[in-house]
């Protein structure tokens, strides 16, 4: 189970880096922009604009870590297009976290000695 | 069958997925040369000259962008500025104090074949000019002044030493003259172009992206349909 343990933490690590950044382009930002006039120029206008191309690319990532934990888990075609998506919804990424860290623990403490994938 | 049927309707998902990740990924394609045209027009389009650059600071986006202005030349402080060629022929450039609501901007008239041209005979009343705006050439300290009172270079130090009177930060390069001077001064082409306008990079990226999700369908298709998981859940 060690490949499932490395694809789990490689996931985990997207979801919270794609999460915090969606979150805080989401909250903070969004709003800076579209009710407070946040132009282009500027420090402030420099960052909205390489977060959101920051999280283009990691949301990438999120994604390949994403097909890789939900295949090595077995799961449905509709959960891990679920999974997937999640990187895409602010604040979804982590519920996805937290269930695909949980059905991983539940698998590892069932089968604590497997060697499969 | 059963088998059979998940295999076929997954394939056919995939095809219609990334068949519209394709086709997201053309529209952003899209967006970006739109955005691009678009942010270049602008650019293209003339503005009051007094709202491209003032008297104070260093407008760096402003240079080589094109410019109207309406004013008039002041009867004084015409001067030359020496050695100065055109399509290989010798000649000098000409720069006058023209007024565009009390803010006297160093306009480049043009070029002249000799210090005597008829060309050289400024407009009597108020004008419309076309142009562009260069930086003024502040190359040389000192000595830009020749005993025969042609400048060397655009120095904007020494035309307001001249001209006595502050002047705006970037030099009018003249294209066209509303009503014109006839002979005028040959216009001059810009040595400085415009800096070229922000690249879309985010519409960009998302295009590649859209392609790379396309290919993430199929990479999804071909683990759970062609290496399907034999325990899969419900």
């Amino acid at each position: 189970m060690k490949g499932l343990h490395g694809a789990l933490v490689r996931f985990r690590i997207m979801a919270w880096v794609t999460g915090v950044l969606l979150a805080v382009m989401s909250v903070v930002f969004l709003p800076l922009k579209y009710v407070f006039g946040l132009t282009d120029s500027g420090i402030l206008g420099t960052i909205y604009a390489l977060g959101w191309q920051a999280h283009g690319w990691l949301y990438v990532l999120y994604v390949a870590a994403g097909l890789d934990v939900s295949f090595r888990m077995r799961f449905s075609v509709i959960r891990t297009v679920a999974v997937l998506l999640a990187g895409t919804i602010p604040f979804a990424s982590f519920f996805a976290d937290h269930y695909v860290a949980r059905s991983v623990d539940a698998r590892l403490a069932a089968t604590p000695d497997s060697t499969s994938s | 069958m059963r088998v059979h049927g998940r295999a076929a309707a997954l394939t056919v998902l995939a095809v219609v997925l990334s068949v519209l990740c394709v086709l997201a990924g053309l529209w952003q394609g899209s967006r970006t040369r739109d955005i691009l045209d678009a942010e270049r027009a602008a650019l293209a389009d003339p503005i009051p000259v007094l709202e491209a650059a003032t008297i104070d600071g260093f407008p760096a986006a402003s240079v080589g962008r094109p410019v109207t202005a309406g004013g008039v030349f002041a009867s004084e402080g015409q001067l030359l500025v020496a050695q100065r060629e055109l399509d290989g022929r010798a000649g000098e450039w000409v720069v006058a104090p023209f007024d565009v609501d009390g803010t006297t901007v160093a306009v480049l008239r043009g070029w002249v074949e000799s210090p005597t041209s008829a060309a050289l005979a400024l407009p009597d009343g108020p004008v419309d000019l076309q142009g562009a705006l260069q930086p003024f050439e502040n190359f040389y300290a000192e000595q830009v002044l020749r005993p025969d009172g042609q400048l060397i270079a655009i120095s904007r130090e020494e035309i307001e030493r001249i001209w006595g009177t502050p002047v705006l930060s970037l030099v009018l390069v003249a294209s066209a003259q509303e009503p014109p001077s006839i002979p005028a001064p040959l216009p001059v082409p810009l040595t400085v172009q415009t800096a070229d306008v922000p690249f879309p990079l985010q519409n960009a990226a998302y295009t590649l992206q859209w392609f790379v999700f396309a290919g993430f369908v199929w990479v999804m298709w071909w683990l759970w349909v062609i290496r399907r998981p034999d325990n899969l859940e419900a």
